[in-house]
């Protein structure tokens, strides 16, 4: 039954404001677009204006960076986070900002161009950081902003070791001794 | 517990150096040699008083020498010194050329040093120059002025640049070499 | 003894007040510092038998930092000494109750188990808070560093500064702003 309302529900929002993403995406992608919705009167207009990127000014590569000394050519380049050779931490929020919508959802690979390890990385401190409360502001709007209204345990400051991220990987004592 | 009923009286380590810069003054008194005429142990303590005795008492008229048979008993020196120690010492079974060497140990030492529980292994007579240690020794002065907590007294000041700094420090680098690279372009 | 000697021994063995942030640090890794603190350990006249201990006062103790789940999976174990008596409180809800006694505990077992320990315990001052009683505050006179950087919140850093920060990723050409 619930599904049903949900369903129903999603129907009718999506007849009434069709603003969903993927009328755009049909669209001939060129630029970065910007979607705009102004009233006039009682017509919507929906529009996805095309913006030149605010990001492009600051960006930073390793390559740009003199005194950088690029890796082998016979192996493969590595990706702009592992070539900057940054050790980041959940505590950098103005870095691992950049990485997420935002609702403070980590934005997937094909977006942000990153290696598999460099976005299971950045993936896992984004969660920690938002657990930890310092991007409480890149949160869905029902969310409470106040680390300290939050319940029980999650009340109280907790601070995480980056180590544990690939812990897995990391050989303990006793595995010398597994056949 | 003090240190007052032990076995060894305790000391420091000095250097006499101060005998001998106007004139020496031999620190050993007496000597009392105790042997046996018939005994095996006494052999080379009669060898020394036979051969030796009457050259070192000539050559050290300072010091008092005694002679003490007894009948069956071990060879022993006694030496008394001028601070009032006394040293006693046996001598069963050394040799000629052993009794001669520890005899002028016994001549040449300054009381019985010895027997003395070091209690450190370095002394000084003048311990600091800039004064014993207090709390205030080497505290920044700004300290006394400043209003705590503050995070400049408190914060560690010992950790990694954080990446965040490191990533503000590379795009100024990498803003300088664009600029130049601009100005060379432009000539 | 001398006047002048006598000031000195004063001098040399005076207690000095210390302060320490909790802001933000871990419980266990600040007990092992402030430990030395309230011995004396920081002193280079440090001896077992001589009292040099100073006197640590700690504030914003509500404010301390656990690693990880650490919150829910420590758990703190008393006995009231009759049948069934056991009881385990975790951390979480122990720092409810009392948000002194985490840090409190956390010193007291950092330091050896001897006769001085509770006397050396009395010497510790902790506040949940940053307000201090004037009568504390005003012997203060030296602020102990701590281990861990306390994080600044995104929403706390300027709006402007968020802005003008250097970016690492650039959005793909078809991406549309959200």
């Amino acid at each position: 039954m619930a599904g049903l309302v949900k369903v129903g529900f999603s129907l009718a929002r999506n007849a009434i404001i069709s603003t969903s993403v993927r009328s755009i995406a049909t669209t001939k992608s060129l630029n970065l677009k910007d979607i705009r919705e102004c009233k006039e009167g009682s017509t919507l207009i929906v529009e996805g204006v095309t913006v030149p990127s605010p990001r492009t000014e600051l960006l930073i590569r390793a390559e740009n960076i003199p005194g950088y000394e690029p890796v082998v050519p016979s192996s493969k380049p590595p990706c702009y986070m592992c070539a900057l050779g940054l050790d980041v931490k959940h505590t950098d929020v103005l870095i691992l900002s950049q990485f997420v919508r935002t609702d403070g959802c980590m934005l997937p690979r094909r977006i942000t161009g990153l290696c598999r390890r460099q976005q299971k990385k950045i993936g896992k401190m984004v969660t920690m950081a938002q657990k930890a409360g310092l991007m409480i502001n890149l949160t869905p709007d029902n969310c409470k902003k106040d680390p300290r209204k939050r319940r029980e345990h999650k009340k109280f400051n907790t601070y995480y070791d980056e180590r544990t991220i690939f812990m897995k990987y990391i050989p303990k004592p006793l595995d010398r001794f597994k056949r | 517990m003090s240190a007052k009923n032990l076995f060894l009286n305790s000391g420091f380590v000095r250097a006499p150096l101060q005998n001998g810069v106007g004139r020496y003054v031999c620190q050993l008194q007496r000597i009392v040699l105790k042997f046996c005429k018939s005994h095996g142990g006494s052999r080379g303590m009669r060898d020394f008083i036979e051969q030796d005795l009457v050259d070192f008492a000539k050559h050290h008229p300072g010091v008092v020498v005694y002679l003490k048979p007894r009948r069956h008993r071990s060879p022993v020196i006694v030496g008394e010194y001028l601070n009032g120690d006394r040293v006693w010492m046996n001598v069963h079974n050394k040799t000629h050329e052993e009794i001669t060497k520890w005899i002028e140990v016994l001549r040449t030492q300054q009381g019985d040093i010895a027997s003395v529980r070091l209690r450190k292994y370095q002394y000084t007579d003048h311990p600091s120059i800039q004064g014993p240690w207090t709390p205030f020794t080497f505290k920044d002065p700004e300290l006394n002025t400043a209003e705590l907590p503050s995070s400049k007294f408190g914060a560690n000041n010992r950790l990694p640049m954080s990446a965040t700094e490191q990533l503000r420090l590379m795009f100024e680098k990498q803003k300088i070499s664009t600029k130049t690279e601009d100005l060379k372009i432009a000539e | 003894m001398s006047a002048a000697k006598r000031v000195q021994q004063w001098a040399t063995f005076a207690r000095t007040w210390h302060i320490f942030d909790c802001k933000w640090q871990d419980p266990y890794e600040s007990a092992n510092i402030i430990k030395k603190y309230l011995m004396g350990q920081h002193k280079p006249i440090y001896h077992p038998l001589n009292d040099c201990g100073d006197v640590v006062v700690c504030i914003n103790s509500r404010e301390i930092a656990l690693r990880g789940d650490e919150w829910r999976k420590r758990a703190y174990f008393h006995h009231t000494g009759y049948p069934g008596g056991a009881s385990w409180t975790l951390a979480w809800e122990l720092h409810n109750k009392d948000p002194t006694m985490i840090i409190k505990k956390a010193v007291y077992r950092a330091m050896k188990g001897n006769l001085q320990r509770r006397h050396t315990m009395q010497r510790l001052f902790i506040y949940h808070e940053e307000n201090v009683p004037e009568d504390i505050m005003k012997n203060v006179s030296s602020q102990i560093r701590q281990s861990r950087l306390v994080p600044t919140r995104l929403d706390h850093i300027p709006e402007e500064e968020v802005k003008q920060y250097p970016k690492v990723m650039d959005y793909p050409k078809d991406y549309v702003l959200k």
